[in-house]
């Protein structure tokens, strides 16, 4: 840590309040129990706190906090299995997207995405805030190609969660 | 909802205003259920910086804490043992008692060192997701693995150590051989029993994470 532990505390702080949606989105996605998704929080603030010192500025702060907040909400999530989702079929009632409000779109929107399997939520969160496939690759481990493929499986498995949606 | 609504959707949340407390703002609908929060629980700017305040270090520093602390003790426990050397060369089961404590405590120091490095080699700034997941997930096998074999040892451990106490003579071992063969065999089978249900549905939790991650990263 540097001599101005003031100056270099309070910029991590900027830096994490400047990104704190994108570490709310990622416990959204991988949390349904609020109280969970709050040391969620707690955690991958912990773990960029804790990772801080070797972070180079040559990346974005966002790609490298989008890291963390992923290897972290995974591993978390593993603890709390309950809240694991396979099918909409297991989550609350709600209404076609057509007839509802935002707000439930968004709602509806998470919980089409909880029915993923761990590694594919954290594909379709990357490629929804708009990351090039070279980049999702490059965080997942996986080639640019590869990426492309399952993004189209993943869309095709949503649509067929979103039809089982409207007939609940 | 297509993935590409989704996208708009998703990027649109970063236009809209954040509740500040838990429930405050926050609409709710109406489920099979219950009522449920649509929004997300925004946590306050203290969270944040109670968390980058925290000394703990989080989740990979607790692990690693802990380890080490387990390292330390064996490492006492091994210089006792040691001290007693004496007292090993007194009979031949006080020596059998005293080899298998001490390359118990050798196979406990080896693991200790194993699993930290495991857990040094994970850097989760700069893994990949897959990377990072297969190696917790291999660390967690391990861990489970070591307590489900260390737990079953534990009557074996216990007569090894009343061996070396006790120091039973020869001909008083080759007396008691077959019944304390049978309840070595008989604790271990039981114990193992015991934690089996736990330990193994955990170790098959954790082995179809592997290769759920596997899959993923492997097959196109």
């Amino acid at each position: 840590m540097p001599a101005n532990t003031e100056t270099y505390t309070s910029d991590f702080l900027g830096l994490i309040s400047a990104n704190e949606r994108l570490i709310y989105k990622v416990c959204r996605v991988y949390e349904h129990d609020a109280d969970i998704r709050q040391d969620m929080f707690q955690e991958i603030v912990l773990q960029a706190w804790s990772a801080y010192p070797r972070y180079r500025k040559a990346a974005a702060f966002s790609t490298w906090l989008y890291r963390i907040a992923l290897n972290t909400a995974i591993t978390f999530q593993r603890k709390s299995k309950r809240n694991m989702v396979t099918s909409v079929a297991e989550l609350p009632d709600i209404q076609a997207a057509a007839s509802v409000d935002t707000d439930e779109k968004y709602e509806m929107m998470y919980e089409l995405i909880a029915t993923l399997p761990a590694m594919e939520k954290a594909l379709v969160v990357l490629y929804l805030d708009d990351y090039p496939y070279r980049e999702i690759g490059d965080m997942l481990g996986i080639s640019e190609s590869n990426v492309g493929t399952k993004l189209a499986r993943i869309k095709e498995k949503l649509r067929k969660q979103a039809a089982m949606l409207d007939n609940v | 909802m297509e993935l590409d609504e989704m996208k708009k959707l998703w990027q649109a949340q970063d236009a809209k205003p954040a509740t500040t407390d838990g429930e405050g703002g926050c609409p709710t609908t109406r489920s099979k259920m219950g009522r449920t929060r649509l929004c997300i629980a925004y946590p306050s700017e203290q969270d944040a910086e109670r968390a980058a305040s925290d000394k703990s270090g989080g989740y990979l520093a607790t692990i690693l804490r802990n380890e080490y602390t387990g390292l330390s003790l064996i490492v006492v426990l091994l210089a006792a043992l040691l001290s007693l050397t004496d007292r090993a060369l007194s009979s031949f089961t006080a020596m059998t008692g005293y080899i298998i404590l001490l390359l118990s405590l050798l196979a406990k120091i080896g693991t200790a060192i194993y699993k930290i490095a495991l857990i040094k080699q994970v850097d989760l700034a700069t893994d990949s997701i897959a990377d990072f997941v297969l190696k917790i997930e291999r660390f967690h096998l391990f861990v489970t693995r070591e307590r489900l074999i260390g737990l079953s040892s534990i009557p074996f451990g216990l007569v090894s150590l009343y061996l070396f106490i006790d120091g039973y003579q020869f001909q008083q071992l080759i007396d008691i051989l077959p019944r304390l063969t049978l309840s070595i065999v008989l604790a271990i089978i039981i114990s193992y029993f015991m934690y089996k249900k736990s330990y193994f549905d955990k170790i098959r939790a954790i082995k179809e994470h592997i290769k759920a991650v596997k899959d993923f990263r492997d097959s196109v």
